[in-house]
Formats: C-alpha cells, structure tokens, sequence
C-alpha cells in the first residue's frame, strides 16, 4: 500500500519535472504580478504596508489556479484514469498521493517564495514568518477543493474559465482567514483563532473533498 | 461451470440505446471477438462490462457470483485495456510499464520489466522518452502490459490490434492463445483480420441493436 502511494507520488515528481515549464509559468505569474503592484500603488510604504497581506494571498490563490486544469486532464485523456479506477487499490490512496504531490509542487514553492516578496512591500518581521505559515496553512484546501472543479471540467470546452467560475467563490472564506491572520498579525492581535480555522478548513476539506472529486472522475471516464 | 455469464445486458450512450437483451456466456479457455461496425457499441460494452460505465440493464456474473458496483474480487480479476493504452508520452518505456505493472498489485523488478519489453520489441527504446516513439511502438508499452497478468482470468482488450505490425500482430496473438490455453477468457474487438490458429468465437453486436435501428 505504502509502495503504491509511493509509486504514484513518484511519477507525479517525474511528470513535474520533466514539464516543468508549466509549474515555472505560474510561479512566474505570482512574481510578476506581485512584483508589479508595489510599481502600480506607488512608494506610500503604510499602505504597501496594509495591502501586503491581501494581496499576496490573491496572486497566490490565481497562481495555485493556474495549475489546476491539467491536474487530471492528462491522466483522462491516455487512459490512466481508467487503469487506476480499476487498480485493487483504495481510489483515495492514489488520488492523495496525486494531490500531495501536486500541492508540493505547485503551493510549497509559494508558500517559500512569498516571503520575498513581501519584502517589496516593507513588511513587519512578523509579516515574513506569518505569510508562509498561513500559506502552509491554506493552500491545501485550495488543491483540495479546486480538485473537485479539475475533475468536473474533464471534457468540457474551454474548461479552465470555468474551473475559475466554479472553485473561485469557494477560494473566498480560505482567502478572507488567511489574509486576514497575517494583517492581525502585523496589528498586534491574536492569530490562533484564524490559523485553526485554516487548519480546521483543511482537515474537513480533506475528509470530504476527495469523495466529490472521485464522483466526479468516475463520471468523466463514463462518457 | 461458466467462467463469466452476461443475462440480458443493455448500454445506452446518452439518448441511445445502444443494445439489449445480451445474454452469452463463456467458459475458460474461449476466445471471442465482439464484431460490428463502428458506433454499434463495442467499446462501450467492453468498459461496462469492467465496471468503468453503468449498464442500463442487466447482470453481470462472475464464476456465478453476480458482479456489484465497485467490486473488488472483480476487478482482481481482470485485465482491461481501453482504447487508449495509459502510456505517458513523458515517461519512458521503462517507467511507463513499471507503473502500469504497479497498478496491477505487482512489484516486478527491473529486469522483468526489461524482459517484457524486449518481448515486445523495445529493448532499445526503454529509456527514451514515448514522445519520440511512433504510434505502434507507443501501444507496444500499454500491451507489454499483458506479460504480467497471465493471473488475471478475463481480459478486455479494445482495438488491442490497432497501429501494430504484421510481426507484433503474431505475437500479441500467440499471447492471447496462451493465455486462453490456461483457461483465461479473453474478449476483444478488432476490425482486422487476427491470425489466431483457430478462428474466435464472434458475437456480433448488429444482432442485438434495438428493433427500429436494425431495420435501417
């Protein structure tokens, strides 16, 4: 069991790696786009200040986005969604391995990068350490619940849009405590509350996402 | 006793029923070829029958236990190869079967997987990526596949003679006689002309289209 998680995790690395340049596009679309607000708002460093928090965990929310179209695209298209709905293995087992090895890949490097960042917008101390945690925190139930949408938009035209429209509106409560426990942070006041709560969003998450996304694969190998 | 029973099986696809009232049974040993034009429903037939799609109607029996959604004794027992082969143009002959052989609940080593590739002609090619392989050498990897589910009593295989060459065709055939021979059932669809030593039994799909349909 644990050689099959294994199995599956390791072919999703072999996969990022050798197309990296599509993990390296949404990487580059959070730098970007991160870098240019700062240049847009001007050199008013209290609000760079405040604006910070939000709006890192914006780009990155969009960049986590960017990957999700192709999170089963690929494995429908050739068939291996096929074999392994019908491997003797447990469906959740692979399907964690997909999506833990898909967030290390396309969240973890936000997560380390974000802190660099917030270096442009003269950020407190407290911001530096807050924003990786809370983005440690978060981005797992972003890949969990934006799961759900990939699997859903298997076959249908012009499916990132939709992907977009439909995981976006749920992207909001983890977007609202995650932003919001690093500008308490900065404040002064207490972050524990926010940080269960993203923790919390992310174990229920867990438990009941794969189920929807499974549904939702099954029903795309049908057709 | 049969090894697998079909008691009047009906698909749809979408708005149109495809077939109904299927019932055939097969015992061990039998080769059966699923004939009918395109569109009749073979592909559809095959992945219902391993549980991929509903049926509309229907029972499927298994060494005379009646299969059930998400069955795994059934799916143990089976070999399904869909129309696409689950090979990943990134990966490599090598790590592409490896990984379909995981798949299956095996844990081959490296020199059975390079055994059966040489089996099938890619003993040169196994590390290079399968974007560099042409079409009948990227079905060659998903059909190396076979080597290591002589196990597994039934085998669909859909279109498994698609895009391979003369040489393959033969043995890709004695494969699947070999595998009859030990008392496997294997169904398959081809449009070609296979060499088997003796003709399969064919079940012609047209036979069972609903009423309205086969008089067009």
């Amino acid at each position: 069991m644990i050689s099959f998680f294994l199995a599956v995790v390791t072919r999703e690395w072999v996969l990022a790696w050798r197309s990296r340049a599509d993990l390296m596009v949404a990487l580059t679309f959070f730098v970007l786009v991160a870098t240019l607000f700062p240049f847009g708002v001007g050199s008013d460093e209290a609000l760079l200040r405040r604006i910070a928090p939000g709006i890192l965990w914006v780009t990155a929310l969009l960049s986590v986005l960017l990957t999700l179209p192709r999170l089963f695209e690929h494995d429908w298209r050739d068939g291996t969604l096929e074999q392994l709905l019908l491997s003797a293995e447990p469906a959740p087992l692979w399907l964690a391995a997909k999506l833990l090895a898909h967030w290390l890949v396309s969240a973890v490097p936000l997560a380390l990068l974000a802190p660099l960042l917030a270096l442009l917008y003269d950020v407190e101390s407290i911001v530096l350490v807050m924003l990786p945690v809370t983005l440690f925190l978060g981005t797992p139930m972003l890949t969990l619940i934006g799961a759900v949408g990939a699997a859903l938009i298997l076959g249908v035209r012009s499916g990132a849009v939709l992907l977009a429209l439909l995981v976006l509106p749920l992207f909001v409560p983890v977007l609202i405590f995650g932003a919001d426990a690093v500008d308490s942070a900065r404040q002064g006041l207490p972050v524990a509350g926010h940080l269960a709560l993203l923790a919390g969003g992310t174990l229920a998450a867990a438990a009941l996402a794969p189920w929807g996304c499974l549904a939702a694969l099954r029903l795309a190998v049908e057709s | 006793m049969a090894l697998l029973e079909w008691d009047r099986l009906a698909c749809r696809r979408g708005q149109r029923l495809l077939f109904h009232d299927l019932s055939a049974t097969f015992s061990g040993g039998e080769i059966i070829r699923i004939a009918g034009p395109n569109g009749v429903g073979k592909s559809t037939l095959l992945s219902a029958v391993a549980g991929l799609a509903p049926l509309e109607a229907g029972t499927i029996r298994f060494q005379g236990r009646a299969i059930t959604d998400a069955d795994d004794a059934w799916r143990a027992a089976l070999l399904y190869l869909g129309h696409s082969l689950a090979a990943h143009e990134l990966l490599t002959p090598r790590e592409n079967l490896r990984f379909l052989v995981t798949l299956l609940g095996q844990r081959p080593a490296l020199a059975a997987i390079d055994a059966a590739l040489a089996e099938v002609g890619l003993a040169a090619q196994r590390r290079l990526p399968l974007r560099l392989l042409s079409a009948g050498q990227r079905r060659r990897v998903g059909l190396a596949r076979l080597f290591f589910a002589s196990e597994r009593p039934v085998w669909l295989l859909d279109e498994p003679l698609t895009a391979l060459d003369q040489s393959f065709v033969g043995i890709l055939t004695a494969r699947i006689e070999a595998h009859a021979r030990k008392g496997g059932v294997v169904l398959l669809t081809t449009h070609q002309e296979a060499p088997f030593a003796t003709p399969p039994r064919t079940l012609d799909l047209t036979l069972f289209r609903p009423q309205q349909e086969r008089a067009a």
